[in-house]
């Protein structure tokens, strides 16, 4: 297990690597450039070959990468084209409004969709179930953005209970939470409904399992033999799509980002894309590539831990 | 007895009239919250060209020499501001400002003198910004003394007040925090107007506090939030739930504009500012051929686009100068009105009677840019001429309209002055592809339009007008440039929009917004107030 880990571990330098030069190479085979973005509709030719020369990108590319690689190794993350701040303080600030959006993402995920799992495939074919599974269609079908505005206009123009603007102040945990609730439950409903369906899905496999009969016919309470025996095996799988499914909350959060106009790195590496801003890019890629392998080396670690086939083979 | 009654009566008058007066209250929170419509701003360096969203934000922190006037800008109303009066030579050449003693800058950066003004402007052009060529005249600027300010020009401008003033190149920044802050005065600006800078918080929001030492008064507000909300539908619902005070960039369409007045928003529709010409590529065959372009402007319904934004906000534009503007004229012009039958006429004795394909368009993603040419598309494709539309992201659409990749360009691109739109979309000097291309898109200026041999270009009559101080005379040649254009018919002038912003009932502006004019935003100045709501 411990040689295991190492090894993943390692791989991460490379993988970082890789990404970085793929995004270096990419974003400059593309027309445009960031040249062309900060001058917009005012972009004359001599504006825009003295930008490119201001920001280096005349140079011949293997220089550039070179002198960006050299950079890097020596802690400089570099400056963003499109407003001129420091990359590394931008991505830091807006990582804590991102990760509380994922991890409350999939506590609303979690606690919405494992319950309609469970009902739906506790009372199979009958109105629960069917209802259930209309609901989780919903969730699976209702574009994310939409669903958005729905929720903004109940909670927030009609029952003014929760803020539709911005992710609150870090400092304030309340306000933060206050202004976490909508944006995590969007994300939460869709979740959910993927959720619901594998639950439903691995409890109906294990509960048509030797050792569920075996525990029935112990004469074990059945919410006993759902709960303690169950369940625990028929999460197994959501542990597993748990870790995909992060790497997908990690790229969607951008379009309730928008919504909700809080801050992100959703936001920010979507802006840097459409106004080809290549530091935020290049640093902003490589470091979200390296949280979903971390994340899933983590998944795996958990899902090696709670299932003892793995463990032991 | 009669003596206290007639003191009561007096008494109760005053305080009547003290509570009229005063019964405007103010509500107790004054931060105004402004919804902005971009992810986030590139900076509050008036060096760098400052988009939608900055343009208010920049108007708030810095002030220019003089101040455009509110209501309906025009270049010969501008009011004074860091200078109180100014005189112009009579040749036109030597401008000379008397400034304004005791004005502050913002964070202890000391006073105003006129070595700030000078050295605003001489960064621009030394820094080769893309401001520096609104200067391009501007031989030397001389500070007299520190309330003194003169501006040699080389030729002479009609139009120069407008580039000093409070917008783009003309705002006035400290020096000394300039050469103290370098790069970092992009994110830390210094200037004289009523608010100072406080925080950027990247991607959320802007945040300006009212300047105590301003030199028209200590603002009422408290401080201006502009919070980035880049969802045009949460900009709405904003709007509607009264969790932001002001909002620009909405939706450019009529059923919008009556519904937000129906919530009882106030939707200021003023002016129109967005002109859209349709360019034709003459380098591509065969819209070389005047009677091709003429039967492509017969085929378009002007009306349409009207329509399809609705007519209290958007009307045709019939010259290349939107209506409105100095110098524009819109009686007497060819229209080339509505009228497929001729359209398909035309075409025939071109040698094309059936249509033709023109390939592919380019255009960018942004609804601005699209929906006007997917509509032209439809129209002509009711006379046989087909054309496929490229929609693609914004920043690569601007770079390869700029290679002559595509057979017409459809572009809004609103610009201040008559000489900026000629100047950049019909001066052959701004041809793309040349050195000194900017954004003139069809050619003109350096092709023969209507087949008799000779290239047609207006050029003489821009450069004449551009240093003609007489304004009959001015007028004159940019009227006679205007029907040229028309004629020759390298771009064809489609409609303009008003600019819509909205904002709520209890927002009092202290002045009425511009209009008429480029001005982005709505201005907020030390008069700007909340009231109780």
């Amino acid at each position: 297990m411990f040689t295991y880990v190492i090894r993943r571990i390692a791989m991460v330098p490379i993988v970082l690597l890789v990404v970085v030069t793929i995004v270096f190479f990419a974003m400059r085979m593309v027309p445009g450039g960031p040249a062309y973005a900060l001058l917009g509709s005012y972009a004359s030719a001599e504006a825009v070959r003295q930008l490119e020369i201001e920001l280096g990108l005349d140079r011949p590319v293997w220089e550039q990468y070179g002198s960006f690689l050299n950079d890097l190794l020596h802690g400089d993350l570099g400056t963003s084209i499109f407003n001129g701040r420091p990359v590394g303080p931008e991505l830091a600030r807006a990582f804590p409004y991102t990760g509380a959006l994922c991890l409350a993402t999939i506590v609303w995920g979690l606690l919405l969709g494992v319950p309609l799992g469970a009902l739906t495939a506790v009372r199979r074919n009958s109105f629960w179930d069917y209802t259930g599974r209309v609901v989780s269609l919903l969730g699976l079908t209702v574009p994310p953005f939409y669903l958005a505005i729905l929720l903004i206009v109940a909670f927030s123009l009609k029952l003014k209970i929760f803020p539709m603007i911005g992710g609150g102040e870090l400092s304030n945990p309340l306000d933060f939470l206050h202004h976490l609730v909508l944006p995590s439950l969007t994300n939460g409903i869709v979740m959910s409904a993927f959720v619901s369906r594998t639950v439903r899905a691995s409890l109906l496999e294990v509960l048509s399992s030797d050792y569920v009969r075996t525990a029935r016919s112990k004469g074990l309470r059945e919410g006993h033999v759902l709960v303690r025996h169950a369940m625990r095996n028929a999460l197994i799988p959501t542990v597993a799509f748990l870790g995909v499914y992060m790497t997908l909350l990690l790229g969607g959060a951008v379009v309730v980002e928008v919504v909700f106009s809080r801050t992100g790195w959703g936001r920010v590496l979507v802006n840097a894309m459409k106004q080809r801003d290549f530091p935020v890019l290049q640093v902003g890629l490589m470091l979200f590539s390296a949280i979903v392998v971390a994340v899933n080396l983590l998944v795996d670690m958990v899902y090696a831990y709670i299932d003892p086939r793995i463990r032991y083979s | 007895m009669r003596k206290y009654l007639i003191y009561l009566a007096v008494g109760l008058l005053v305080s009547g009239l003290g509570l009229y007066c005063f019964g405007q209250e103010l509500a107790e929170n004054q931060v105004l919250r402004v919804a902005s419509p971009d992810d986030d701003i590139t900076g509050l360096d008036p060096f760098d060209f400052l988009g939608t969203s900055a343009e208010p934000m920049s108007r708030a922190i810095y002030e220019g020499l003089v101040r455009f006037n509110f209501g309906f800008v025009a270049v010969d109303q501008m009011e004074p501001a860091l200078a109180e009066s100014w005189t112009v030579s009579s040749d036109g050449l030597l401008w000379t400002f008397y400034l304004r003693e005791g004005v502050q800058f913002h964070h202890g950066y000391g006073e105003f003198t006129a070595e700030d003004a000078k050295f605003s402007i001489d960064r621009l052009v030394e820094g080769n910004s893309r401001h520096a060529a609104d200067y391009a005249t501007v031989e030397e600027i001389v500070v007299v003394d520190p309330y003194t300010l003169e501006f040699h020009l080389s030729e002479p401008n009609p139009f120069f007040l407008f580039t000093v003033g409070n917008f783009h190149g003309g705002s006035v920044v400290s020096k000394k925090a300039v050469e103290e802050l370098g790069e970092g005065f992009r994110s830390m600006p210094v200037g004289t107007g009523p608010f100072e800078f406080k925080e950027w918080l990247s991607k959320e929001k802007v945040v300006l506090e009212g300047f105590d030492e301003y030199w028209r008064g200590e603002p009422v507000l408290e401080s201006i939030e502009f919070i980035f909300m880049p969802d045009v539908n949460t900009r709405t619902l904003a709007l509607e739930s009264g969790q932001v005070d002001t909002a620009t960039d909405v939706p450019d369409e009529e059923a919008w504009v009556q519904n937000m007045r129906n919530k009882g928003v106030i939707v200021d529709a003023l002016g129109y500012d967005i002109p859209l010409l349709c360019h034709f590529n003459m380098t591509v065959e065969p819209l070389n051929d005047i009677r091709v372009r003429q039967a492509l402007s017969y085929a378009i319904n002007r009306d349409d686009f009207v329509q399809f934004h609705g007519p209290s906000i958007c009307r045709p534009q019939v010259s290349v100068l939107p209506p409105g503007m100095y110098g524009s004229i819109t009686e007497g012009v060819p229209l080339y009105e509505y009228n497929p039958e001729k359209a398909r006429e035309l075409l025939a004795e071109a040698g094309y009677p059936n249509g033709f394909d023109l390939g592919v368009a380019l255009s960018s993603v942004r609804d601005l840019y699209l929906d006007p040419l997917e509509i032209i598309q439809a129209q002509w494709a009711e006379i046989g001429v087909s054309l496929e539309i490229n929609a693609v992201a914004h920043t690569e659409y601007h770079a390869l309209i700029r290679q002559d990749l595509s057979p017409v360009v459809v572009y809004p691109g609103p610009r201040p002055t008559p000489d900026m739109i000629f100047t950049q979309y019909i001066h052959s000097d701004a041809i793309v592809g040349k050195e000194t291309a900017i954004t003139n898109f069809s050619h003109y200026g350096d092709v023969d339009c209507d087949g008799d041999g000779t290239v047609d270009s207006v050029d003489e009559y821009v450069e004449l007008a551009r240093s003609e101080v007489n304004t009959e005379r001015q007028k004159a040649l940019y009227a006679i440039a205007q029907l040229q254009t028309l004629l020759d018919l390298p771009v064809y002038p489609l409609r303009v929009l008003a600019a819509v912003q909205a904002r709520q009932t209890w927002v009092d502006l202290g002045h009425v917004p511009y209009e008429g004019s480029y001005i982005n935003g709505y201005a907020y100045t030390e008069l700007t107030q909340i009231l109780k709501h």
